[in-house]
């Protein structure tokens, strides 16, 4: 017997609550991606993207990842313990799943009035986001890029960061005036004889429509 | 010769983007509207884009309308590129497609210069937002907010009116 599936079918935040608290891997086949985290009593012990071992804070945005956007096939490989540990995590799974549904959570509350994940932003007050510790060291991290103006999707791959979480911080960041949407100035001049034609042609034609 | 302009329209699904590029064109239009496969409040959806041509004295004039949904919002910055001006559709009576327009306007704000309108449709129905009130959702002008029936030959052209206006140093 063995724990099976796919993510599409039964969500990540549905399926580890079961294997948690047992020892084992659970692997997770998503597209190229080979994702493997070791759970001991309780605890996530460690965790592999393709081999190369995950940070608590990746384990969290790729948690995230595979609970707002999950699919590929899984299993869960009982009493298959880790050869060695390159970089120890040790965290209760029961607070990371809640974490991520937490956020996950917070960002379908909004997810309609999150920014476009290519409209860039500019740092102009980031004291503002000081009441909000995670989303000012968000900023702390994503400052230099905001400085010169970023998106969602450029700090998303700088930061290492999910997409639509890194969406829901400028949000937050935007609403308390940390930052505000960078436009461009436009340079080019039309000839002011070729908008003066067009208006005179689009007129003519609205003149010739009401008759 | 004179070099063809462009102006790119775009919006939400179900904006009226469509019908106002049929409207102008009076007959030289592409058509590329498909069946809807999942309820989007329409039969038929674009799904690649609008296409008109005018003769404006001499010179040619496209015009462009963006497909509303989001896979393909790579195709703004193509069609954007060079463009004369955008005229941002928003329906006045589904505020819940408000800010998915916000989402498009805030897009082009930042990657392109290229001004713009809004022109503000179905402003017939019983319940609508004003124009004035749209722009001040998307955080614009409210001067470049326009009032129009897409469907009305002389009514469609108020935005591109405006839109050049704003180009000519009006406010």
């Amino acid at each position: 017997m063995a724990i099976f599936g796919d993510l599409k079918d039964i969500g990540v935040l549905d399926i580890f609550p079961i294997i948690a608290p047992q020892n084992g891997r659970f692997v997770v086949e998503d597209g190229g991606r080979h994702l493997i985290f070791y759970l001991r009593g309780g605890r996530l012990v460690c965790a592999y993207v393709n081999d190369t071992p995950l940070s608590p804070a990746g384990v969290e945005e790729v948690f995230l990842e595979l609970a707002r956007n999950g699919r590929g096939r899984f299993r869960f490989e009982m009493n298959q313990a880790p050869t060695q540990c390159n970089a120890a995590l040790n965290l209760p799974a029961d607070e990371l799943l809640l974490r991520v549904a937490t956020l996950k959570d917070e960002i379908e509350h909004v997810e309609k009035a999150l920014p476009h994940p290519r409209a860039t932003f500019i740092l102009v007050n980031p004291e503002k986001a000081k009441a909000d510790p995670e989303l000012y060291t968000f900023l702390q991290h994503a400052w230099p890029h905001l400085a010169k103006g970023a998106s969602a999707e450029s700090l998303s791959l700088e930061l290492k960061m999910v997409k639509d979480r890194v969406r829901y911080l400028l949000y937050k960041a935007r609403l308390l005036g940390a930052i505000q949407l960078k436009t461009r100035e436009r340079r080019r001049k039309e000839p002011s004889g070729l908008v003066r034609r067009m208006l005179a042609f689009f007129q003519r034609r609205s003149r010739q429509a009401s008759v | 010769m004179n070099t063809p302009l462009k102006i790119v329209v775009t919006g939400p699904v179900g904006a009226g983007k469509s019908t106002l590029i049929r409207t102008l064109a009076k007959g030289g239009y592409v058509d590329t509207d498909a069946r809807a496969t999942e309820a989007i409040g329409k039969a038929t959806t674009t799904v690649a884009m609008d296409h008109a041509v005018m003769d404006v004295g001499g010179t040619t004039l496209h015009v462009f309308g963006t497909p509303g949904q989001e896979r393909f919002d790579y195709m703004w910055e193509i069609l954007a590129e060079g463009a004369l001006g955008t005229v941002l559709l928003a329906r006045a009576d589904r505020p819940g497609d408000l800010p998915k327009a916000r989402q498009i306007f805030e897009f082009i704000l930042s990657q392109s210069e290229v001004p713009y309108v809004i022109g503000v449709t179905h402003l017939d129905a019983e319940e609508a937002w004003a124009p004035e009130e749209i722009a001040l959702f998307l955080r614009a002008d409210p001067t470049l907010a326009v009032g129009f029936d897409p469907r009305d030959p002389k009514d469609a052209i108020r935005p591109f009116v405006r839109l050049l206006d704003a180009l000519d140093g009006k406010r």
